[in-house]
């Protein structure tokens, strides 16, 4: 569903998409769960077998749909479980952002981090504070993408 | 302009067609208007004569080999200026077309008038009227040709006053509220008539991403939001591609200025990956490959 | 309505303008913009620019929107919400006026109106047309580019506008052709002085440059013509003639949305796409550009005039202005009648 812009202003509680790679972010995100860590319920994961496959449309899509912070996340360089889709995604993504800040969007609402496994912990300060950052943000900085 | 470059050009289409090396040219000829030329297509040898280069060449016409009645001819003579070439350079790097199926007729160029001043009545070349990518030029002459036609234009004066895509330095120093306020203007205009990515000589996909539709990633609506996932995904797909030749931008019926964010993409990608497009065949595409030192900064 | 003739001054002309707009009509009118002329809503009458001989665009979009919504749905647990597009429709032209286009942007939206109404009645177009006044200044030097004298219209023709100013000594001369068109001068009756018939300028003698029945008979026979392939080799099928032209009305009907909310819209479309005839199956029955521009030319000069005994093309030239590749339709056109 599209969400129009006044909802999307007027809800104290922000939308915050997090696309992750099926084997370190996730299975970080996965170990954060399991140790009974608490974070921020604003995020909403959605899993992809790598940070490789994390396609740019997938971000404007989320804004489009009424995300007010999106999260890309994978595996340490060097650690790609298919050997280098973290180092394409990550050359993409450096040009991605800046276009991104060129057409205007506020580049805190995009945020990109590498979690391992084992770093649960990693997730849940990466998580907690961008939600932080997003809900200390006056809302209108994506309208590009929005209804 | 001179005849001498016409007459260069002609007999080099000539001989190849002759010879039978090539099977079609892709030139210039007269235009509408003594101040526009058009593509022409010569297959026979006896129409050599009608291929002709000046100022108000402005056409990209590499943009004819992704075009499929063009590909049957297979072996291709294209007649480019250095702008252009680059695109065939990309073309080749990219495996869309074999360097052993084309010859190129570089000519070398010192500015073409914009067309929307010529229309107007323009036809001197000074740095007012051309386009801003030919104020940097740094391949007036091109890179990689088969045969090259040497110009008699003068030399393109720079005074230095002209400052082109100065509006890139403009929208940097912005915040990201007016940028998104000056681009959603822009893109309000847009009537998705996709025309910069026909006039585009490597927007070649068999199906674009707009024409997808299982998922539908882009509105096909001609409006807001719509119009502005369009022009961003666009030029995400060109960026460390495009070779700025400005056809998208000079195509664009609405007046969009598409280029500035070519540009502005071309630099960014210069900056952080050293690489610049369409300076050779044989470099691998920049986000066809990696190093272990990419930009790392902005990863938390 | 008879046609009423009268006579008003540049400065009235403006009074009447500046009327209209306080009065709380928009006035769309040629503008200056990015270094081109364009049509687009003006504060007052010295925004327009009336000099120049034709906006880059035409004004099809107050008549087919880029986009235009057929209807609107959503659902709140078991209601379901329908909103007729047609409501969006209704009245969005009452209080808007076309200024300044010339007579072959007057001509199109009675052309296309045929289109919209010979076997199904588009209501969307009809809300639309009906109410949209088109007041427009007769040319004095058509471009190299302009054909209306070709195709049975002419720079001072007056058909589909409701008022037509011609500029003659420094006065304008308005033929006024339908109610509408009354509607609009008679609250600035003052500003206006009714003449008869004969004092009106004289018409100018418009030659003619190629004979269109000619092309149309060509049309007729040489569907196969190696012409059509050669010629249009160098069409990056950009569609951009399509999307200028003040009568190309091709659409392409679309929904958008999900199980909770979602509209059915209708967007431009434009035959120079190859994906606008391709089918499911993935046979494409117009395979090259040249049976796509074809089509274009087919459609303009033969299969409509059979139906409606008028050309679907006002002569305006935007296509060849505009044409990156630069095709030229008058020459074409032109070339097919010489044609054997």
């Amino acid at each position: 569903m599209i969400m129009k812009k006044e909802d999307i202003n007027s809800n104290p509680d922000p939308r915050i998409i997090a696309f992750v790679c099926n084997w370190c972010t996730y299975s970080g995100a996965d170990l954060a769960g399991t140790g009974r860590m608490k974070y921020s319920d604003n995020v909403r994961i959605i899993k992809l077998p790598c940070s490789g496959r994390i396609d740019p449309l997938f971000i404007v899509e989320a804004f489009k749909k009424g995300a007010r912070g999106v999260l890309v996340s994978g595996c340490h360089p060097g650690d790609c479980h298919y050997t280098s889709g973290n180092y394409h995604s990550r050359r993409k993504y450096a040009a991605f952002r800046d276009l991104l800040g060129f057409l205007g969007i506020d580049l805190n609402r995009v945020e990109f981090s590498w979690i391992s496994a084992s770093e649960g912990n990693k997730w849940v300060s990466v998580v907690n504070e961008f939600t932080e950052k997003i809900k200390s943000l006056e809302d209108s900085s994506t309208d590009i993408f929005r209804k | 302009m001179s005849n001498i470059v016409d007459e260069k050009l002609r007999k080099i289409a000539k001989d190849l067609l002759e010879s039978g090396e090539v099977s079609l040219i892709i030139g210039y000829g007269a235009g509408s208007s003594p101040r526009r030329t058009r593509p022409v297509f010569i297959t026979d040898a006896k129409d050599a004569h009608k291929l002709s280069f000046n100022r108000h060449s402005v056409q990209d016409l590499a943009v004819f080999l992704k075009k499929a009645e063009v590909k049957k001819f297979s072996k291709i003579g294209i007649l480019v200026k250095g702008c252009d070439e680059k695109a065939v350079n990309v073309l080749i790097q990219e495996y869309q077309v074999s360097r052993d199926n084309i010859k190129i007729i570089g000519v070398e160029c010192n500015g073409v008038v914009r067309q929307n001043l010529a229309d107007k009545g323009e036809s001197s070349v000074s740095e007012a009227t051309v386009y801003d990518k030919c104020l940097i030029c740094g391949e007036h002459r091109p890179l990689i040709y088969d045969y090259l036609v040497e110009t008699d234009e003068p030399e393109l004066k720079l005074s230095g006053a002209l400052k082109p895509y100065t509006k890139i330095e403009e929208l940097d120093a912005m915040d990201p509220e007016e940028r998104n306020e000056f681009w959603r203007k822009e893109f309000e205009k847009c009537i998705k008539c996709y025309a910069c990515r026909q006039a585009c000589p490597l927007c070649y996909c068999s199906r674009c991403i707009v024409e997808k539709n299982t998922p539908q990633w882009i509105d096909t609506s001609i409006e807001e939001p719509g119009n502005a996932q369009w022009n961003l995904i666009r030029a995400y797909h060109l960026s460390g591609r495009c070779i700025s030749c400005g056809e998208c931008e000079r195509a664009c019926p609405v007046n969009i200025p598409l280029m500035l964010i070519n540009e502005k993409m071309a630099r960014d990608v210069y900056n952080m990956f050293g690489y610049k497009s369409g300076q050779d065949t044989e470099t691998k595409p920049v986000f066809g490959v990696f190093s272990e030192g990419d930009l790392n900064d902005f990863i938390k | 309505m008879e046609e009423r003739y009268f006579e008003i001054t540049r400065e009235n002309l403006k009074k009447f303008v500046d009327s209209l707009i306080s009065g709380g009509s928009e006035v769309i009118a040629p503008r200056d913009r990015d270094g081109d002329t364009f049509y687009g809503k003006i504060a007052n009458f010295d925004e327009a620019n009336l000099d120049m001989l034709l906006p880059k665009m035409s004004y099809k979009e107050f008549l087919l929107p880029k986009t235009e919504i057929l209807f609107e749905y959503s659902l709140f647990g078991t209601e379901t919400e329908i909103k007729d597009g047609l409501e969006y429709a209704r009245g969005a032209n009452k209080k808007r006026v076309i200024f300044g286009g010339r007579p072959c942007d007057g001509a199109a939206g009675r052309i296309m109106e045929k289109v919209f109404n010979w076997d199904y009645k588009d209501e969307f177009f009809n809300e639309r047309f009906k109410d949209l006044a088109i007041i427009s200044i007769a040319c004095e030097k058509p471009d190299n580019y302009c054909f209306c004298m070709d195709i049975e219209l002419s720079p001072e023709s007056s058909y589909g506008s409701d008022i037509l100013l011609k500029k003659d000594g420094g006065k304008y001369f308005a033929t006024v052709t339908d109610e509408k068109g009354m509607a609009l001068i008679t609250p600035c009756m003052n500003l206006f002085k009714e003449i008869s018939r004969d004092k009106m300028p004289a018409p100018k003698d418009w030659k003619k440059s190629f004979d269109i029945e000619k092309t149309k008979e060509f049309l007729d026979k040489n569907f196969e013509h190696k012409y059509f392939q050669e010629r249009f080799l160098s069409c990056i099928g950009c569609g951009i003639c399509t999307y200028a032209c003040p009568t190309c009305h091709c659409f392409d009907i679309q929904d958008e949305g999900g199980c909770k909310e979602g509209r059915r819209i209708r967007n431009w479309d434009s035959c120079q796409f190859s994906i606008f005839t391709l089918h499911a199956s993935g046979h494409n029955p117009r395979v090259t550009q040249g049976d796509r521009y074809r089509q274009r030319l087919m459609h303009k000069f033969k299969i409509y005039s059979e139906k409606f005994n008028k050309y679907l093309c006002v002569g305006c030239g935007r296509c060849s202005r505009n044409c990156p590749e630069d095709i030229d339709i008058r020459e074409i056109a032109k070339d097919l009648a010489d044609m054997e």
